[in-house]
């Protein structure tokens, strides 16, 4: 229930008084109001209309902190264009800060360094604290932290699961002493799925197992703690995003493993291995890893051996935004497809420059926000239009699941995979190509257009 | 314009403490809000981060923003140069002579940076979609500066305009640390924390080769 007028205010000042650091201070006080965010926008770019520019969904809360924080402001709110927050205010605050996916590309394109994006997050936490937070998203949520998984997958269904693609494994490697390793204490390596990749995508978590058992590592998943999503993140909510994350420390604390690997679930790994450190105040006693950087590295050290033939068709790279921009996971997975397909080709612009799909920042959950989602995706369209490619290959489970619409939406004609389907496809060796049957040596990997 | 210039003359020592006062009281509350490091471990490197940020990045062909408005990012640099090169010219004024090449070329960037603070002032005000992020801050903000920087101009072409140029001056110390140009600080602020973690991050790493 939405609190009272004097309550959601008071609420919505306290967690700006308490968010109030340095960097935050700066980019509420430093925007010029250039407008130079606005171009840098899928959103605005697929409808220019003002609730899609950044600093507009940013001045939702700089407004709040001219009225109250500044010494000007509080004397003369009009000069800033400001007035006393009402409740009414934060009403209208859910669709212009929800319609956002928190891709940050507007921050690298910001002449000032401006991150809008944490401005939007905090704009987000207000609403989550006042109760105003689209209900699909808190939804999921309190199922994540009252379940275990944002879809509501229980321990019983997540076994289930497990064994089916256990099976579906052993007659694909021919192996019938595979199994999945559950909960084994003193394993190099925890992997976590998903919940979306067991239930919509499961041959992404047979593509990861794969490889997993390819490298010829000690790993293990847990019969606990089988989702590694977090939509504190996209309630912009530490504390939620805490008490998620919670379990998946603890659970590799137990375990006593060297490294938590993430699978291709672009917020959870930005959420472990940047955000979580933070949260809780110090180090996390083990790596935070994403599967496409450790088969990169186990590619590059020769435990992954890799057949480009196995995928013939010309494949280009989606560079999920809180993989690359915010996480810095960039060349491992373009050195992985290089060795893995034969024809790769770069959409432009790329990298940390790359075109936000429109389906992060829990867009992809808010099903009252779908038209806007398949309209912001024109940017992303248009780019794998142009690469003529095939296949769009992503390290993002949500990713995957916009551009497989935006394929049918736009009429690509695109096959979505992940870059693990890929690598998994090319694997030779124990990992059993399906295609090929040599391995690429150095120099001979993919050809890149 | 006399007494213009005697009451500007008079107001100007108060108008500089102002301006040192609550600049320092203003950074001061915002440095107090404090800083902490991200505690997840680097991938990239913070200082190459902070350099490429503070300089290269700031090219304009560096940046698609800047690569699809030409014309704001010169206007931009143009103002910017004509307040910077405005400051010095005055500050040369007080302690020393300038040789006589001097005021036609300060002047000019003077008149330059006039040209594009009224160029932004009008995409400003003409622009339908700069109107929902604009408040009377901003126009305020950029009409000071345009005093400032046509009172030098005047002042560099005929000496009898120092008084505007001085009253200019003293408006714009008492208004900048209240309003939108107190950016002219927090930019750097901004632009290193943009580079810190970014570079951190490892985000910014440009023209690695693709290969094994």
């Amino acid at each position: 229930m939405a609190a009272s007028q004097e309550t959601a205010v008071a609420t919505a000042l306290d967690v700006i008084e308490k968010k109030l650091n340095l960097p935050l201070t700066t980019y509420l006080e430093a925007c010029t109001h250039c407008g130079l965010c606005a171009d840098a926008c899928h959103l605005y770019r697929a409808d220019p209309v003002a609730r899609h520019m950044p600093v507009f969904k940013a001045d939702t809360v700089r407004k709040v902190y001219q009225r109250y924080f500044t010494p000007l402001g509080r004397l003369f709110p009009w000069l800033f264009g400001t007035r006393d927050l009402t409740e009414k205010d934060l009403d209208g605050w859910v669709e212009t800060v929800f319609q956002c996916t928190l891709c940050r590309r507007c921050s690298i394109e910001c002449p000032v360094g401006i991150d809008n994006a944490s401005l939007i997050a905090t704009a987000r936490q207000i609403l989550t604290r006042t109760g105003k937070a689209p209900p699909t998203l808190a939804e999921h949520a309190r199922l994540s932290c009252e379940v275990g998984s944002p879809l509501g997958l229980t321990r019983e269904d997540f076994l289930e699961r497990i064994r089916w693609i256990e099976d579906e494994l052993r007659e694909e490697l021919e192996d019938e002493a595979f199994a999945v390793p559950l909960d084994l204490v003193g394993a190099d390596l925890l992997f976590i799925p998903a919940s979306i990749e067991l239930m919509k995508y499961p041959r992404t978590v047979q593509s990861c197992l794969r490889i997993l058992r390819a490298a010829g590592v000690r790993w293990t998943m847990s019969s606990v703690c089988y989702d590694v999503t977090n939509f504190g993140v996209f309630l912009g909510d530490p504390e939620i995003g805490k008490k998620i994350a919670r379990r998946d420390i603890e659970e590799a604390e137990r375990l006593r493993v060297k490294t938590l690997v993430t699978s291709e679930c672009g917020h959870a790994y930005r959420a472990l291995r940047w955000e979580a450190p933070d949260w809780f105040g110090k180090p996390l006693p083990f790596e935070v890893k994403n599967i496409v950087e450790l088969a990169d590295e186990w590619v590059r050290d020769g435990r992954l051996k890799l057949d480009p033939c196995a995928n013939a068709q010309p494949v280009t790279y989606h560079d999920p935004c809180n993989i690359t921009r915010n996480g810095g996971v960039i060349e491992e997975p373009r050195r992985l497809l290089a060795a893995a397909v034969r024809q790769f080709r770069e959409m432009t612009p790329n990298r940390e420059r790359n075109w936000c799909c429109g389906g992060g920042g829990g867009l992809h959950s808010m099903p009252e926000y779908k038209d806007v989602r398949l309209q912001s995706g024109l940017m992303k369209a248009d780019q794998i239009k142009a690469t003529g490619a095939a296949v769009v290959a992503t390290a993002c489970a949500n990713c995957q699941l916009q551009l497989g619409e935006l394929s049918e939406h736009y009429g690509l004609g695109v096959r979505c995979v992940s870059v693990t389907d890929l690598v998994a496809e090319a694997l030779v060796g124990r990992g059993k190509a399906i295609g090929g049957t040599t391995a690429a040596r150095p120099g001979e990997a993919g050809r890149i257009d | 314009m006399d007494a213009l210039d005697r009451l500007a003359g008079m107001a100007f020592p108060w108008a500089v403490a102002w301006f040192a006062l609550l600049m320092a009281l203003r950074t001061g509350v915002v440095l107090r809000r404090g800083y902490r490091l991200e505690l997840g471990v680097a991938k990239g490197s913070p200082r190459r981060g902070i350099l490429y940020s503070l300089t290269f990045s700031m090219l304009p062909w560096k940046k698609e923003s800047t690569r699809l408005h030409p014309w704001t990012y010169a206007a931009g640099m143009g103002m910017h140069l004509g307040i910077f090169a405005s400051f010095v010219f005055a500050l040369g004024r007080r302690f020393a002579d300038w040789p006589p090449w001097a005021p036609p070329l300060f002047g000019v960037l003077a008149g330059l940076g006039l040209l594009s603070a009224a160029g932004l002032f009008l995409k400003r005000a003409t622009r339908p979609f700069m109107r929902p992020i604009t408040s009377p801050d901003d126009y305020i903000s950029n009409l000071l500066v345009q005093l400032y920087l046509l009172g030098a101009l005047l002042t560099a072409f005929s000496g009898g305009w120092v008084g505007l140029w001085r009253a200019a001056a003293v408006a714009l110390l008492l208004y900048v640390p209240l309003g939108k140009i107190y950016h002219m600080l927090l930019f750097f602020v901004s632009r290193t924390l943009f580079g810190l973690q970014f570079g951190r991050r490892g985000v910014l790493r440009h023209d690695l080769p693709v290969s094994y």
